[in-house]
């Protein structure tokens, strides 16, 4: 798993996951938001 | 073209493998190797840790005798502020963000960070954020006051620095979301054939299980503050009772990040503390599988446990109940967490190096501060010890002789791996019982300040407070100045000294990958990926 070596393969899970955590970031981020906004119509 | 950026990456590495660091500032700037970007994490937070104790003096200085001494209310709560968010996010956070990108790569046989332009990003973000902190000091209206929990309505009232403060903050959490992701791919894709998840060492596990925690809560800190940036700015009503909003509803969302933050600060202090005591009992670590689950579930506990920091809003009484027995669940893994590092010891042919003197001191000192904290999750009884001096000494428990003894047992462990050379023990031993007996001058008698009444975030009292806050005040002075001990001794260090060997420790042969390359630790480590067995 050598990272001098890494296959594109390992490359593209890399990328795959480090999107998805950041996309799990900023979903979190607007639920909250999302979550105050309900709150103050309710 | 995300895909040519990564490949010339790699290409790039292989041709860097026979020449070491490119020179001068460009170096630093631009650097995307795990051990620059380290070794810059760790200067940065210690800086940082100057700066937020400086604060700490004039808040002890201020509180060394009743009455008003030195500087202005305002200034005293700007102070204890300032003080708080810089060493919670500037000083203890990229502490151990420091020691991951040390450590990590090495602990686990990878060449690198799985991401190292985003590592390098993220280092320098968190330097903007914490010079706009800092600069939030100088503008008209003086720096934040309502406290590091910017509670509204009252943070609202905070003048030119606030929005500064708000993106400080946003840049911080950006900066550590990007760090968290890149430890979770690193440790997920880059480990050496054969270490299994259930093969890696305690400070990879705390680090894996921090990076999720980091990654699920701290989108929820900037969420609370771009609320409050709305509410200030664009007359949104998210805490404002007025216009139909809920100022509970921010202390809520607050600490539902503000108690898994805690954790962020204490996992990897577990996690370093977990690898010292085996390298100084000379035996393997009691009940591995076991620190593994009680990390876990530590974590995941820490989500459902946040309305015990606000028992006094009032809330029914299934709320208080349910916070309240949550709570003490964490006790249990924690339990078994001391247990399982007094097992190891037991029996053990323990020496008491430095590194092994501070995870001690962790041991018997945290557990006073978990004890204490036990003590405020019984909701009736907290109603009488909250926001007292009771509640600063808890947390200055888990974080100080916690958090910071942790870190500083981890520098003095991995010290020699860094620089290639031993360090003057003598003084080491030194720096160590001074800080230890200072701490407690410091702290412990906050306890008794607390359960005698005492409010924190005040900078006069009742004289009948005198005696124990001049104790405490003097505990500050001399913790702080002992410090200056320890840069002294990480500088000589630096500079020279007796040469370690590759496994440094006696004890620390056989105890992971680090300790198998040879001291100082070459700039590019694993291009060749080890076989764990």
């Amino acid at each position: 798993m050598a990272q001098g070596n890494q296959s594109a393969e390992q490359r593209r899970r890399i990328r795959r996951t480090a999107i998805l955590l950041g996309v799990v970031a900023l979903l979190i981020y607007a639920a909250f938001i999302a979550s105050g906004m309900l709150k103050a119509q309710a | 073209m995300s895909a040519t950026k990564t490949h010339g990456h790699a290409a790039a590495h292989d041709h860097h493998d026979d020449h070491g660091p490119a020179k001068g500032m460009m170096r630093w700037l631009t650097t995307t190797n795990h051990k620059d970007i380290g070794t810059m994490y760790l200067i940065f937070s210690l800086v940082m840790f100057f700066i937020g104790g400086a604060m700490a003096l004039v808040v002890r200085a201020e509180l060394f005798m009743p009455g008003m001494q030195l500087v202005d209310p305002g200034f005293y709560n700007t102070m204890t502020t300032v003080h708080a968010l810089i060493m919670v996010f500037g000083a203890i956070m990229p502490a151990t963000v420091g020691l991951a990108n040390w450590m990590i790569p090495l602990q686990i046989g990878a060449p690198d960070m799985a991401l190292p332009r985003l590592n390098n990003f993220s280092f320098w973000l968190l330097v903007a954020a914490f010079s706009l902190l800092i600069l939030s000091l100088f503008v008209p209206g003086g720096g934040p006051a309502a406290g590091w929990t910017l509670y509204p309505p009252l943070v609202l009232q905070t003048g030119d620095a606030f929005p500064l403060a708000i993106f400080a903050i946003h840049l911080a959490g950006a900066s550590s979301i990007m760090g968290a992701i890149n430890i979770i791919v690193t440790i997920m894709n880059l480990r050496a054939p054969g270490m299994s998840l259930m093969k890696m060492p305690l400070f990879v596990w705390t680090w894996l299980i921090t990076a999720y925690l980091l990654i699920a809560v701290m989108p929820v800190f900037a969420g609370a503050v771009t609320m409050l940036l709305t509410d200030h700015f664009f007359h949104t009503t998210f805490f404002a009772a007025a216009g139909g909003g809920d100022p509970v509803l921010y202390q809520h969302i607050f600490w539902f990040f503000g108690h898994p933050e805690v954790y962020i600060m204490i996992l990897p202090a577990f996690g370093i503390v977990s690898e010292i005591i085996p390298t100084f009992s000379r035996k393997k670590l009691f009940g591995y599988d076991a620190m593994v689950y009680a990390t876990a579930s530590i974590a995941f506990l820490s989500f459902i446990v946040w309305a015990h920091h606000m028992f006094t809003v009032g809330m029914p009484l299934a709320g208080e109940m349910f916070f309240m027995l949550s709570t003490m669940l964490i006790a249990v893994p924690t339990g078994v967490k001391v247990f399982n590092w007094t097992a190891t010891m037991w029996r053990g042919s323990l020496t008491f190096e430095p590194p092994m003197l501070f995870a001690l001191a962790f041991l018997f000192l945290f557990t006073i501060g978990g004890f204490s904290g036990l003590m405020m999750g019984i909701a009736p009884a907290d109603f009488q010890y909250h926001d007292t001096y009771f509640i600063v000494a808890h947390f200055h428990y888990v974080l100080v002789p916690g958090a910071v003894f942790a870190i500083m047992a981890g520098v003095y462990y991995w010290l020699p791996k860094w620089t290639g050379h031993m360090y003057d023990m003598k003084l080491a031993n030194i720096h160590f019982w001074l800080s230890a007996i200072s701490v407690n001058v410091l702290f412990f008698p906050q306890h008794f300040l607390g359960l005698a009444g005492m409010p924190r975030r005040i900078p006069d009292y009742s004289t009948q407070f005198a005696d124990w806050n001049m104790v405490s005040s003097i505990g500050a002075f001399g913790f702080g100045l002992s410090q200056l001990l320890f840069v002294y001794i990480i500088i000589k260090c630096a500079r020279g000294g007796a040469r370690a060997s590759e496994h440094v420790w006696d004890g620390a042969y056989n105890h992971g990958l680090e300790w198998t390359v040879p001291s100082p630790a070459p700039y590019h480590t694993f291009d060749e990926a080890p076989v764990v067995k």
